[in-house]
């Protein structure tokens, strides 16, 4: 019997939309399109090889694993590590998250040196009392940081604002498409 | 019998792989390309497993289990879902979807996937679990699921055969009026609409999984988690009482349920469509979040309802908007604060216009940075006549809330 797995990137055919849950990422080639919804805070890293026809999309809720270590049973310690269902390991984590979905764009057939990235999301609905703050911020700098690291250019963003976002990433062309409640659709 | 959230965690991760098994079981019978959107855990009655039941028009296939543990899975399906599986199945057969072979069709699909949802529950204890021979079962408005079960041809021993056993001692566990339902949602890659599979184990075999997972020290009881449900749907009522009395229309709490759910499951609860509403934040023991949403519909139906007559400006309406939502937030959570001997304080409340799932994204997200499962509170108040639905979504700090459940453990005993 065949085993589902999280490796979606596998038995894609043509035309096909491939749905990108919460702190979870997919990779797609061309003819698809990578879909996510409701990015408030999050960030949305879609990453493309248009030559290869291979793209990625992850949906990230925290910057760093290591700096949301605080309490126990919490994220970051050692159940929060795992994956709490088939989602792909660190996908979580905008940090470990880019590394994650570049690998797996590799063994799809991605080259390292012609991808690109756009990103969108983070942005600051609310200001809660609790919180620090700004994690919708802190997730573009941490995207931002980890993608000058790895040395993926960046090639256009539709980050920050009060409102929420919707994302369908064109695994052909590498556009990204960004839905509001109201108005136009705008890509990127 | 105590529960802990380590148990709670186990109980989630077994019921997510078993999904994922029976995902695959799907694609691979129907090729539907399935996969697992949302799995969780709820402190449930019998009466808001049934009531989802009901409100869907769903047909199901039901399968019992026995051995290290018992219990009943349902495999539930839309009714449409369940004619397009048959024809992928049994082509042709959809032409007469009452047919024998029709719902063969379904009874062997659900017997494959609820059997590879079982298998790893049986893995983890260590010990074997036999499933009966599957029953199709159509629910209808009048039908229970006391009836359902009762209707089914539960057969204990597992063995073929038709015979309808008359299992008082399965009714009577089902019976109890809390249930701990593990609810998994299932969708395919092009369409919403999906699959639910339920598993519904006795209180002993609840207690057995325990004991293999569970963290005694940290155990609560599991009549805490009732008390506390109760003290949710005594909250929504109240919430429903004042949005009565404030808008002049009748309305009633048409869901309130507690949930045990992974933190990133929480925003795929929710549609990506625009709502309309205000997020609150609360502070105390516990403190957390709570969005009340309205779909656009129902915001205007609300604020006309506030203010009759009026030709009113979208600055009045949003503010009209805002202090229902100050309103519902009280009445819901004014209860909680008396039975919890404490005083939570409520934040002035922000407005929100923006798709579902991304106004509580940020909640969740700020939840995440401590926690990886999250109590979730979902109620939903609505007229009968279909003016208006309300719904309210509150996250408590886990931690918060187990030392909630604490103040709450001794009213329980």
């Amino acid at each position: 019997m065949k085993v589902y797995s999280s490796d979606r990137s596998t038995d894609q055919s043509s035309s096909k939309r491939i749905k990108v849950g919460v702190a979870d990422y997919a990779v797609a080639e061309a003819g698809s399109t990578l879909v996510t919804s409701g990015l408030g805070s999050c960030v949305g890293i879609a990453l493309a090889d248009v030559d290869a026809g291979v793209a990625g999309l992850a949906h990230a809720m925290l910057p760093y694993a290591s700096d949301e270590q605080d309490g126990d049973g919490g994220a970051g310690d050692a159940t929060g590590d795992e994956p709490t269902d088939d989602r792909p390991a660190g996908a979580k984590y905008v940090n470990t998250a880019i590394p994650g979905l570049l690998h797996s764009m590799e063994e799809t057939g991605a080259d390292r040196s012609r991808i690109e990235a756009r990103l969108a999301g983070g942005s600051a609905m609310f200001e809660f009392s609790s919180g620090d703050g700004g994690v919708g911020e802190r997730n573009v700098v941490a995207a931002k940081t980890t993608l000058e690291t790895y040395d993926v250019p960046l090639v256009a963003t539709d980050v920050g604002g009060d409102y929420g976002r919707s994302l369908s990433f064109d695994a052909t062309t590498g556009e990204l498409s960004i839905r509001r409640a109201h108005g136009e659709n705008h890509v990127i | 019998m105590n529960l802990d959230v380590q148990s709670l965690r186990t109980f989630s991760r077994l019921a997510h792989s078993g999904a994922e098994e029976a995902a695959g079981s799907l694609t691979t019978l129907t090729g539907f390309d399935a996969r697992v959107a949302v799995t969780k855990v709820e402190m449930a009655t019998r009466a808001d497993v049934e009531r989802e039941f009901r409100e869907r028009d769903l047909v199901t296939v039901h399968i019992g289990f026995s051995g290290a543990i018992e219990g009943q899975t349902v495999l539930a399906f839309d009714r449409d879902r369940a004619i397009s599986l048959v024809d992928a199945l049994v082509p042709g057969a959809s032409d007469d979807p009452d047919s024998d072979l029709a719902t063969s069709g379904l009874k062997e699909l659900g017997n494959i996937m609820l059997g590879g949802f079982i298998d790893g529950w049986a893995d983890f204890l260590g010990d074997g679990i036999d499933i009966t021979t599957p029953t199709y079962v159509e629910l209808d408005a009048g039908q229970s699921l006391q009836d359902v079960v009762d209707d089914s041809e539960f057969d204990t021993d597992g063995q073929f055969g038709a015979e309808v056993h008359d299992d008082a001692d399965f009714g009577a566990e089902i019976d109890s009026n809390h249930v701990l339902a593990f609810r998994n949602h299932l969708e395919t890659v092009d369409e919403e609409a999906g699959f639910y599979i339920y598993m519904l184990p006795t209180q002993d075999s609840v207690e057995t999984i325990v004991d293999a997972a569970g963290d005694a020290d940290d155990a609560i009881p599991v009549e805490t988690f009732t008390s506390f449900s109760q003290m949710i749907s005594e909250g929504a009522g109240q919430a429903s009482e004042d949005l009565t009395a404030m808008t002049g229309i009748d309305t009633n709490v048409d869901v309130s349920r507690l949930s045990f759910v992974p933190v990133e499951g929480v925003p795929m609860e929710l549609t990506d469509e625009a709502r309309r509403g205000v997020v609150l934040e609360f502070s105390g023991t516990p403190s957390g979040y709570i969005a009340i949403l309205f779909d656009p519909e129902s915001a205007e139906s609300v604020a006309d309802a506030l203010m009759p007559g009026m030709d009113a400006d979208p600055e009045m309406r949003k503010s009209a908007l805002q202090e229902i939502g100050n309103i519902v937030t009280s009445g819901f959570l004014d209860g909680w604060a008396n039975s919890l001997e404490t005083t939570i304080e409520i934040s002035p409340p922000t407005y929100v216009d923006d798709i579902a799932s991304a106004i509580v994204d940020p909640l969740v997200t700020e939840l995440a940075r401590t926690q990886d499962y999250a109590f979730l509170i979902d109620s939903a108040i609505a007229t009968p006549d279909e003016t208006f639905t309300c719904d309210i979504y509150a996250l408590p700090d886990e931690r918060e809330l187990r030392a909630a459940f604490d103040q709450l453990a001794p009213e329980a005993n």
